[in-house]
C-alpha cells in the first residue's frame, strides 16, 4: 500500500492541496466499494486495506478521514443494507487496528439540492456537502467484473456517493451513468483513486455471483478514468467495454501526459464475461422494470446477514441464486441465464414499443447534458447559422405544396420543408403563453432534453442558447424495427420584435446518430385573424437498417405519401401542443425521470393478488367437490400469495365468500349473455323488418 | 329571495347557483361533506354542507328562512353505482327534502326532475309534457330512480299541499362540473374513440346554463304540479357526433354500430374501467338505448320566456371548457384542433369577464 501511495503521487498531491494548512484540519473522504453480499466478499474493496490507507494518512498528519457512501438499490429488497450496518457487517470498526479513529458518513443526508448547475443531467438531484467541500476525495475500488459493463472500477463505486438511494434507477437506468459520472467530476473531482486487486472478482455473473481469484495486485492513479484504463487492460479488456468509460472519454478524457510503472500485462486464471454474456446480460437490463424484478433473485447472498424483505423474492432467489451462480461458459445454468435474458429483453423491447405507439404517458422523460462544448463555439456560429437557414426559407417557401398547409421537397437527400398555419388565438397571448426560445420543447413527442442560455437581451430574454432535445423515432412506428429516439444538439438564436418572433436553429451533434440534419426556422407572427405559426427546416434521420435495406427510393409515390403523411401528423399534433399551452394545459409525454418507483415486486403483487382473487373461487368451487374444503370458510392471501382457509365459525368475516364472488361472476356473465341475445335479437328484429 | 340549491357542486346545480346570484338572489348552495366544490369556487354563495338522505336538524335548518328550494340533488349516472343508490337518491332523497320544506314553511320548491320520464320513441316522433309519465319497462336504472322520484314528488307535494314544479331537463352539457357526468362524457367518449363510433338514434342537447334559467323561470312563472321539459334541438347521435367532430377538428363518425356492435363495446369498455380503474366512458346500460330517439319539445316552457340557444353552441361552450380540462387526456386533446367557433367563444368570454 504505501508502495502504491508513494508511486501513485497520493503524497505531491496532498502537499500542494495543503500549501500553508495544518494537515490535521485537511479533510479527506475515501469511498470504498461496498456493494457485497457476504462476510469478506470479493466484491467489495478490502476493509483493512482501507483501514492501512487510513493508518498511513495519520502517519502523515492527515486525521480527518471519513469513510463515505451511501445505500443502493439493494437497500429496496434487501434488509441491512443502509451505510451503518453494511460497513458494520463488512468489517469498518471506525478504529483501525492501530487505534487511528476515523469516521463513516452517510452521504445521502442532508443532500445540496443546489449543488449542480441547470444544464447539469444531476440538476435538482443534490449531493452531500461533505463529499463537495472535502479537500481530499478518494475513490478506492475493487477489481471486478461485471455482467452488464464488462468491469465495474473507480468509475462505477464513484456513483455510491449520490444521494438518491434507488441508483440503478435514477443514475443507470433513467440516465447514462456516463453522464452522471461526468457531471459528478465536473462538480467535484476526485484527486486519488485506488483499484483493489490483491483479490479480485472474476468470473461471468459479474457482482451477481463473484468468484474470488489472487491477483496481488493494487492499481493507484491520480486520474479516475487512467485507473479505470489501466484496470481494464489489466483484465485484458477494451476499455471502451464499459458503456460508463465510452462515455466519459467526450467529457473527460484520458490525461494527455501519464506514465505507467508496473506490468500491464493481463492476470493470470482470469475470467471476464464473455461478449455474448454480455450482450444478453444489457438486452435484461434495458428491460428496466423486469430487470429490477429479477435481480433480488439471482443476486448471491448471504441471508442471515441480508435478508430479503419480501418472502416471495425470498423463495425464489433460494431457489435460482445458486443455480444461475455457477453459469460457467458452458453450463445448463449460463445458457439458461442467456435466454431468460433474451426473453425479458424482448418482453421489455416490446412493452417500450407499445408504450412509444399507443400509451406515451407511460415512458419515461430523458435527462441528458448538453452535447455541445459551448467554449469551442465561435460567435461567428450564430451569425453563419442564421444566413443558411435564411437562405433555406427561401427555398423551402417554393417547395411542391402538398396541402394548404404544408409544402416540402428533398435537398441532398434531406426533406426540405415549409408549414404554416394561422392559429386563432390572439398573438399577445399566444406569445406570452408559449415561448418562443422554448418552441422546440413544446414540439411533438419531446422527450426531454437540456436548454442553456448563452445571451439575453435587455429585457433578460434568451437570445442565443445551445439545446440538446431527445424525440421518440419519427415517425413512431420506425420504433417497431429498433428505431432509435432523435438525439441531436443545436445552437440556436432567438428574435423578438413586436409582431414577430423568431427561433432559429442548427444541429451541429447527435449523440446517437439519429441525424444529420434538423435545421430549422419558427416564426410566430401577428396576423389579422390571430397568430400565424410557421415553422421550415431541413432533415434528415437515420433510418433502421430494415428500411435502409427495403430502399423506399425505389417506390418514390409510397415514400412521398408516407412523408407527407408524417410531417402533416407531426405538424397537427405540434399545433395542437401550442393551442394547449394556451390553455394552460401540461403537454410533456412521460413520467418525469426522479418520479420514484418502488420495488418491482411491490408493483406486482397488487396484479398477482388481483389475479388470485379472480382464480381463487374456481379453485375452491373444485375443492369442494373433491370434498377437502370448508364450504362456508373464508380465505386470506397472504404477503406470499398464499391463500389460507379459515372455518366460518373461528373468525368474523372480512371477505366476500368465495361462493359468493363466484355467484357475482356467474351473475355477471349472464348478465352479459342477456345482454348480448337482446341485442343481438334487437339486430335480426331490425334485419328482418328491412328484408 | 332567499332560495337554497341542493346538489348545488353538479352541472346543473352550479349553473343555477351562479345564475340566482346574477339576478341578485341571496343563495344558500347545499352540498355533500365529501362533494368537491371547484364548481362553486367563485360564486360568493353561502355553502351548507348537508345530505338529502339524511332527514336530520341540517336538513331543517338549510331550509329554514329560505324563499324557494331548488331541489337539483341527483345521481346522475349510467355505471358505477347501483339501482338502488340510485332510487334511494332520487325518491329518498326528494321525499326527506319535501318533508323538510315543509316543517320549515317553504311552500315553493322545484324539483329537478328529467326528461327520460316521458320515455323514448324508436320512430323519431317528439314527446311532449302531454304524453304523460312512460312506464319505465325497459328502461335503464336511473331512468327507473327518475320516474320513480317524479310520481313521488308530485304526490307527496300534494299532499303536504307544496307548491311543487318539476323541470324535466334533457341531455344538459355545459361546463364547470368539477365531475364529469355522463352527458359531457359522451362527448369525451367521443374524442376518445379511435374508430369514430356513432349510433342510430338520438337526443335532445340544451346548454347547463339554459337548463338553470328554465328552472328559474318555472319558480317565477309556472304553475304548482306542472312538468316543464327543458330542451333544445333534437338531433340524430349522427348530427351529434359530426358536429363534435366539426367542432373539435377531430375525425367524423366512420362506424355505425348497431345494438350488438355497440353491446360488445360498451362491454369493452366498462372491462378496460375495471382493469384500469378509470370510469368507463360508456356503458351496457347505455348501449341499450342505441336506436332510441329521446326527442322531446319544449314550448310548454317556451312559454314562460324559456328560449334556449342552439344545440350547437351549447356544445361550442361544453368543448371548449373540455378541451382546456383534465378529462380530456393529453393524448386526445394533442389529436384535436379547435374550430374558429370555439376560439370565437373563448374571446367572447374574455371580453364578457373583462370589467
Amino acid at each position: 500500500m504505501a508502495t502504491a501511495l508513494d508511486r501513485g503521487g497520493l503524497w505531491e498531491i496532498l502537499t500542494q492541496a495543503l500549501a500553508d494548512r495544518a494537515a490535521a484540519g485537511f479533510s479527506i473522504v475515501i469511498k470504498p466499494e461496498l456493494a457485497g453480499f457476504t462476510i469478506a466478499s470479493p466484491s467489495i474493496t478490502d476493509p483493512t486495506l482501507v483501514e492501512t490507507l487510513i493508518d498511513l494518512l495519520h502517519d502523515r498528519g492527515f486525521s480527518n478521514v471519513a469513510i463515505v457512501g451511501t445505500s443502493d438499490s439493494s437497500a429496496l429488497w434487501a434488509e441491512n443494507r443502509d451505510i451503518y450496518a453494511l460497513t458494520d457487517l463488512l468489517g469498518y470498526r471506525f478504529t483501525t487496528p492501530k487505534g487511528r479513529c476515523y469516521d463513516i458518513v452517510d452521504l445521502a443526508d442532508a443532500p445540496d439540492g443546489t449543488a449542480f448547475p441547470s444544464d447539469s443531467i444531476l440538476h435538482d438531484s443534490g449531493i452531500s456537502r461533505i463529499w463537495l467541500d472535502a479537500d481530499l476525495r478518494i475513490v478506492f475500488t475493487k477489481n471486478r467484473t461485471d455482467e452488464t459493463a464488462g468491469y465495474s472500477l473507480c468509475l462505477d463505486t464513484l456513483i455510491g456517493v449520490l444521494p438518491l438511494p434507488d441508483k440503478d434507477l435514477h443514475y443507470r437506468k433513467r440516465r447514462h451513468p456516463g453522464d452522471v459520472v461526468a457531471a459528478l467530476l465536473a462538480a467535484a473531482p476526485v484527486r486519488f483513486c485506488l483499484i483493489d486487486a490483491i483479490v479480485s472478482a472474476h468470473g461471468a455473473a459479474g457482482r451477481r455471483a463473484p468468484e474470488p481469484v489472487s491477483t496481488g495486485t493494487l492499481i493507484a492513479a491520480t486520474d479516475v478514468v487512467l485507473a479505470d484504463y489501466i484496470g481494464a487492460l489489466k483484465m485484458g479488456l477494451d476499455p471502451a467495454t464499459s458503456p460508463i468509460f465510452a462515455r466519459i472519454l467526450h467529457a473527460h478524457p484520458l490525461p494527455t501526459h501519464y506514465a505507467v510503472a508496473g506490468k500491464l500485462g493481463p492476470y493470470a486464471n482470469w475470467t471476464n464475461v464473455p461478449a455474448l454474456r454480455l450482450r444478453t446480460a444489457r438486452m435484461r437490463s434495458n428491460a428496466d422494470t423486469l430487470d429490477r424484478l429479477v435481480e433480488p433473485w439471482l443476486q448471491r447472498l448471504d441471508p442471515e446477514l441480508f435478508p430479503i424483505k419480501h418472502p416471495l423474492d425470498a423463495r425464489i432467489n433460494a431457489a435460482l441464486a445458486e443455480f444461475f451462480a455457477d453459469a460457467g461458459a458452458d453450463g445448463a445454468g449460463n445458457w439458461l441465464m442467456m435466454i431468460a435474458d433474451v426473453l425479458l429483453g424482448l418482453i421489455g423491447q416490446s412493452i417500450e414499443s407499445y408504450r412509444t405507439l399507443f400509451n406515451k404517458d407511460a415512458l419515461r422523460q430523458h435527462a441528458v447534458p448538453l452535447g455541445i462544448d459551448i467554449d469551442a463555439v465561435p460567435d461567428e456560429a450564430f451569425n453563419t447559422l442564421v444566413a443558411e437557414l435564411l437562405r433555406l426559407e427561401a427555398i423551402a417557401a417554393i417547395a411542391p405544396q402538398v396541402s394548404s398547409e404544408l409544402r416540402w421537397r428533398y435537398i441532398e437527400d434531406a426533406v426540405v420543408f415549409y408549414y404554416t398555419r394561422i392559429l386563432p388565438i390572439d398573438y399577445r397571448l399566444f406569445v406570452a403563453r408559449v415561448d418562443i426560445a422554448r418552441t422546440i420543447q413544446f414540439m411533438n413527442d419531446y422527450l426531454g432534453g437540456v436548454v442553456v442560455p448563452l445571451g439575453h437581451d435587455q429585457e433578460g430574454r434568451p437570445v442565443r442558447q445551445a439545446e440538446r432535445n431527445i424525440y421518440l423515432p419519427q415517425p413512431n412506428y420506425l420504433v417497431l424495427y429498433r428505431g432509435q429516439p432523435i438525439d441531436v444538439s443545436k445552437l440556436e438564436v432567438v428574435e423578438y420584435s413586436a409582431d414577430r418572433r423568431r427561433l432559429y436553429w442548427k444541429t451541429i451533434a447527435s449523440e446517437n446518430g439519429s441525424a444529420t440534419h434538423d435545421d430549422g426556422i419558427a416564426t410566430f407572427e401577428q396576423a389579422a385573424e390571430g397568430t400565424r405559426v410557421t415553422i421550415i427546416g431541413r432533415q434528415l434521420f437515420t433510418l433502421p437498417l430494415f428500411w435502409q435495406v427495403f430502399d423506399l427510393n425505389l417506390v418514390p409515390a409510397i415514400k412521398s405519401m408516407l412523408v407527407t403523411h408524417a410531417y402533416s401528423t407531426f405538424f397537427d399534433r405540434t399545433m395542437a401542443n401550442f393551442e394547449a399551452l394556451v390553455e394552460g394545459r401540461e403537454i410533456r409525454i412521460g413520467r418525469p425521470v426522479d418520479e420514484p418507483a418502488p420495488p418491482a415486486m411491490e408493483q406486482l403483487m397488487p396484479l398477482l393478488q388481483r389475479i388470485g382473487e379472480i382464480m381463487m373461487p374456481l379453485v375452491q368451487r373444485m375443492t369442494e367437490r373433491s370434498g377437502s374444503a370448508t364450504p362456508d370458510g373464508r380465505r386470506r392471501i397472504d404477503a406470499d400469495g398464499f391463500v389460507h382457509i379459515t372455518p366460518a365459525s373461528s373468525s368474523p368475516l372480512t371477505m366476500e365468500t368465495p361462493a359468493l364472488e363466484l355467484d357475482r361472476w356467474i351473475a355477471e356473465f349472464a348478465r352479459f349473455v342477456t345482454g348480448f341475445r337482446d341485442a343481438a335479437q334487437h339486430d335480426l328484429t331490425q334485419f328482418g323488418q328491412v328484408e | 329571495m332567499r332560495a337554497l340549491v341542493t346538489g348545488a357542486s353538479g352541472l346543473i346545480g352550479a349553473h343555477l347557483v351562479q345564475l340566482l346570484l346574477s339576478h341578485g338572489h341571496e343563495v344558500r348552495a347545499m352540498v355533500r361533506e365529501t362533494s368537491r366544490l371547484d364548481a362553486l369556487a367563485l360564486h360568493p354563495a353561502v355553502i351548507i354542507a348537508a345530505d338529502v338522505l339524511q332527514a336530520d336538524r341540517r336538513l331543517d335548518a338549510a331550509c329554514a328562512d329560505c324563499d324557494m328550494v331548488f331541489h337539483a340533488a341527483a345521481h346522475f349516472a349510467y355505471t358505477g353505482i347501483s339501482s338502488a343508490a340510485l332510487h334511494r337518491t332520487a325518491v329518498a332523497g326528494s321525499d326527506n327534502m319535501l318533508r323538510s320544506c315543509a316543517r320549515m314553511g317553504v311552500r315553493k320548491i322545484v324539483v329537478t326532475s328529467s326528461s327520460v320520464v316521458f320515455g323514448y320513441r324508436v320512430d323519431g316522433t317528439v314527446i311532449n309534457e302531454r304524453e304523460g309519465i312512460t312506464n319505465g319497462i325497459g328502461e335503464s336504472p336511473y331512468a327507473e330512480a327518475k320516474i320513480a322520484q317524479h310520481r313521488r314528488t308530485v304526490e307527496l307535494g300534494d299532499r303536504l299541499q307544496l307548491d311543487v314544479r318539476l323541470a324535466c331537463p334533457t341531455m344538459t352539457m355545459g361546463p364547470t362540473s368539477s365531475r364529469l357526468g355522463p352527458s359531457n362524457g359522451l362527448i369525451v367518449a367521443y374524442l376518445a374513440d379511435p374508430f369514430g363510433c356513432t349510433f342510430p338514434g338520438g337526443c335532445n342537447i340544451v346548454a347547463a346554463r339554459d337548463v338553470a334559467l328554465g328552472h328559474l323561470l318555472i319558480a317565477e312563472h309556472g304553475a304548482t304540479g306542472e312538468s316543464y321539459l327543458l330542451g333544445s334541438q333534437n338531433l340524430t347521435w349522427r348530427q351529434i357526433h359530426t358536429t363534435i367532430a366539426e367542432l373539435a377538428g377531430v375525425a367524423p363518425p366512420r362506424l355505425e354500430l348497431n345494438h350488438t356492435a355497440a353491446f360488445l363495446a360498451a362491454t369493452a369498455e366498462e372491462l378496460r374501467g375495471a382493469m384500469t380503474g378509470h370510469a368507463a366512458l360508456s356503458s351496457r346500460e347505455q348501449a341499450s338505448m342505441v336506436g332510441r330517439h329521446y326527442w322531446y319539445s319544449h314550448v310548454k316552457a317556451a312559454g314562460l320566456g324559456y328560449a334556449p340557444i342552439p344545440a350547437r353552441d351549447a356544445l361550442v361552450e361544453t368543448i371548449s371548457w373540455l378541451a382546456a380540462s383534465s378529462h380530456v387526456s393529453r393524448e386526445v386533446r394533442i389529436g384535436m384542433h379547435l374550430t374558429g367557433d370555439i376560439y370565437r367563444f373563448r374571446a367572447a368570454s374574455i371580453r364578457a369577464e373583462q370589467p
